[in-house]
């Protein structure tokens, strides 16, 4: 690995310097052929002038010049040639005197056009007589108007490269070395930043995990400005580290130690996830983690629950179950919450979390609660009767002295009203238990209402409210007419109970528009603070505890009202403020023509 | 594939313990109907059956092909085997449901001539005895298992003792018997239900043991475990 990024790193300048330094030599050599010319070019030129004073006298030909010329190409290491002004070879080093008349005439050659115009003339040219690349240097001799003749001098090119030898391989090899040493300080230079840069990595990388860089990448500047920057990054990131650890930390204990138990299931209801409460409350081992839904629990309104939290299309809680676990006999009584999660094990595949808490305290409490109020009111149902009856017989009697009489009044009252009192218990207890029986039909609403309108005359009289009816003929609701009665009824006579005296309540009926009828009942009264709005709905709930005692009621009425509605799939609410009276409104749903109509039993 | 056999399986399992939870409903619903005289849950009994029998078949189709396709030793085999006998178990106690169901139906409209105590006793013990079976055959509990098979007898002697109950009944009034037979009915249902609990109970054993209790346990059960 390491090797090998050398290896890479090491071969790019490598071929860059051998490149260059190549280049290098030859364009060097280039420089040095060109200098050995022209210095080959100025000794020949020389030699010439040397060679003029010997043989300028000699033109057309002297004697023996022929040997002269044999020794002076000798002496000069160079092809020596004279020739007349007309351009006939007098005399060749290297042509036999007798092959000299074979020769062509020389007056064109570049060499001698040059030297007839500028005195020295010079040619490179492969020779017609000698075959081989030669560098011609020619002389005239004499005046430029009338030349007595040329001498002529040729080296062949092959000697100026064999002079040149040692040097241009001198220059190669310093080229080469140029070229290396360029190759090494890149290598160097790249090294020293890829090490750098190797660094920085690591750097970073520690960083990403939040550990603090231990030294500069560099001793530069920048070096220092990425250590700072790396070192706050490294900062950032252990801190955030330590702050999702806490907080996973602390969801996982919260998830085991929370006394409810969390059942996480996905979409196949599978358990992902449970916690001790969980398996415990569900009486499992704690191998079961992981398991199937139903092996914890096969109650089918809790897994209608989880299969609903699951669902794709799930935004809202699929809502509550209370379901019955462990041995028959030792039955826990558990209160089952469902809630949709966004994401299981996966981002985006749906998850539903239980929450489970043992009420089984709860339900027994309740039950039993249930079970007493059910049997004092039986219970106190026959006493109550007789004492009535008693009461009843010895007023009737006349038996009774005049002063007397009052104690017997009260007698009668408090027994009556007791007598509500534990109706109401009755009623009310067996709301709850869900034994109550409505006989559920169309029932027209000005009948009833009428029905009860009479029916509280006395007590409206007493006060003197008038009760004023405004009810559309024909309008009908669901409901069972003994129960709807007893709902108008508590209503209608709470409302003249509160009125002030000589003053109006109002009974309205109404459509809603959406299949229901409305029903206010508004009264001029005291009015009811906000924060009671909920309270009046309770059991023995009473606005103003002083004025029970002026007032008459059992405290039950509302909440009878409330529970019978519930049964009737209606409802009711109160809009009221302290001083401006309070309206009651009732919603029940309307019967209409198309609607069941044979009465129908609902328990 | 072990891993792919092991998903099969596991699957095959939770198929079986989702019907165990139906089989479950239709026993709470049916014995509700007769106890609250309730026609209109009967009648979601007796609907809901189907459901159940098509679970049973689809759950044998699969036990079968994995024991085909699989081969399996040891304790998959056993549970395999024990699975489909509790499969069919499970059927047939839906089905007695169904019977409860239909005498429930009938009687909704009749007044009872006398509180019926036992029925709804019997009924909880019948109904713990399949809660719990099938919880011991969940957490292979066979301490449970084994209790349960113990708890039958409850079931046995109240439905003798209500036989001859409702017997002395009908001899002194013929005009109760349709309602006395109804009774009877109920009961020879829920001991039933309580045997077929005990086999599955035995199934489960057979699974997490490798042992066959089926006649260990006096003569009087070998003659009523089929």
């Amino acid at each position: 690995m390491n090797a090998k990024r050398t290896f890479r790193r090491l071969a790019g300048p490598l071929l860059l310097g051998v490149v260059l330094g190549t280049l290098a030599a030859v364009l060097l050599g280039r420089v040095l052929d060109e200098a050995v010319r022209e210095r080959t070019r100025v000794d020949l030129a020389a030699t010439l002038e040397r060679f003029e004073a010997d043989f300028g006298n000699d033109f057309p030909l002297g004697p023996r010049a022929h040997e002269r010329v044999l020794l002076a190409a000798k002496q000069s290491g160079a092809r020596v040639t004279l020739v007349d002004a007309n351009g006939t070879v007098l005399s060749d080093s290297q042509v036999d005197a007798v092959k000299l008349p074979t020769l062509e005439n020389h007056l064109a050659r570049p060499e001698i056009l040059a030297a007839r115009t500028a005195r020295t003339g010079f040619a490179e040219r492969r020779s017609t007589s000698v075959v081989e690349p030669l560098l011609y240097v020619a002389r005239r001799v004499g005046p430029a108007n009338n030349p007595s003749g040329y001498i002529r001098i040729a080296v062949p090119e092959s000697k100026l490269d064999a002079d040149e030898a040692p040097f241009r391989s001198v220059l190669t090899r310093v080229s080469l070395a140029a070229g290396l040493v360029l190759a090494l300080v890149v290598f160097l230079g790249r090294r020293r930043h890829a090490v750098e840069l190797d660094r920085i990595r690591e750097g970073i990388a520690g960083a990403a995990e939040g550990r603090r860089p231990d030294a500069f990448p560099s001793d530069t500047e920048e070096g220092r400005d990425i250590f700072v920057a790396l070192s706050r990054f490294a900062d950032l990131v252990k801190a955030q580290r330590e702050g999702s650890e806490t907080a996973r930390v602390l969801a996982r204990t919260v998830f085991d130690e929370v006394p409810a138990g969390l059942i996480v299931v996905d979409r196949s209801l599978a358990v992902l996830d449970a916690n001790t409460a969980a398996l415990r409350l569900f009486g499992v081992p704690s191998v079961a983690r992981q398991g199937a839904l139903v092996d914890l629990v096969r109650d089918s309104a809790a897994l209608s629950l989880f299969t609903a939290g699951t669902s794709r299309t799930q935004t809202e809680p699929p809502g509550n179950c209370v379901l019955r676990v462990g041995r028959s006999g030792a039955e826990r009584v558990l209160e089952l919450a469902v809630r949709p999660v966004p994401h299981g094990d996966r981002p985006g595949e749906p998850a539903a979390v239980g929450v489970v808490r043992d009420v089984t305290e709860r339900e027994r409490t309740d039950e039993l609660r249930r079970r007493f109020v059910a049997d004092v009111s039986h219970e106190l149902r026959t006493p109550i009767a007789s004492i009535r009856a008693a009461a009843e017989t010895l007023a009737g009697s006349g038996e009774i002295p005049r002063e007397l009489s009052r104690f017997l009044e009260i007698l009668q009252r408090q027994a009556s009203e007791m007598e509500a009192l534990v109706s109401d218990l009755t009623d009310l207890s067996q709301i709850e238990s869900g034994t109550v029986t409505l006989r559920m039909g169309p029932e027209a609403l000005a009948p009833i209402l009428g029905d009860v309108n009479r029916g509280l005359e006395s007590a409206a009289k007493a006060r003197n409210v008038e009760v004023a009816l405004d009810v559309p003929r024909g309008l009908a609701v669901r409901g069972d007419s003994r129960r709807l009665s007893q709902i108008f009824r508590n209503l209608v006579d709470n409302a003249i109970k509160y009125s002030p005296i000589s003053s109006r309540v109002d009974v309205r009926a109404e459509r809603d528009g959406s299949g229901n009828v409305l029903v206010h009942v508004v009264d001029r009264g005291l009015g009811i603070a906000l924060s009671d709005h909920e309270k009046i709905f309770q059991r023995f709930f009473r606005v103003d505890p002083s004025r029970s005692k002026t007032t008459p009621g059992t405290g039950l009425g509302l909440a009878i009202v409330k529970h019978l509605l519930v049964l009737h799939d209606g409802a009711i609410r109160v809009e009221s403020e302290p001083g401006k009276g309070s309206t009651f409104t009732v919603t029940l749903p309307e019967a209409t023509a198309a609607g069941p109509s044979a009465a129908q039993e609902v328990s | 594939m072990t891993q792919h056999f092991g998903d099969q399986l596991e699957s095959f399992r939770r198929q079986l313990v989702a019907m165990g939870a139906d089989v479950e409903r239709q026993i709470r619903l049916a014995i509700e109907a007769v106890v609250d005289a309730d026609a209109e849950k009967a009648r979601q009994v007796i609907a809901g059956d189907a459901a159940i029998d098509q679970r049973e078949v689809k759950n044998e189709e699969d036990g079968i092909l994995l024991l085909a396709t699989q081969q399996p030793v040891a304790v998959d085999l056993r549970l395999i085997v024990a699975a489909l006998r509790i499969n069919s178990d499970l059927e047939r106690i839906a089905d007695h449901a169904v019977n409860i169901a239909e005498c429930a139906e009938r009687m909704s409209t009749k007044r009872p001539f006398k509180p019926w105590v036992d029925i709804p006793m019997m009924a909880d013990v019948a109904r713990g005895m399949l809660k719990d079976s099938l919880d011991a055959f969940v957490r292979r509990d066979t301490a449970l298992a084994l209790e349960v098979c113990r708890r039958d007898d409850i079931l046995d002697e109240k439905n003798k003792g209500l036989i001859r109950e409702l017997l002395t009944y009908m001899a002194e009034n013929p005009s109760l018997i349709s309602y006395c037979i109804e009774i009877m009915s109920v009961s020879k249902n829920l001991e039933r239900v309580g045997d077929l609990a005990t086999n599955i109970c035995e199934g489960t054993i057979y699974f997490v043991q490798g042992r066959v209790i089926k006649h260990a346990l006096g003569p009087k059960h070998a003659e009523r475990v089929q």
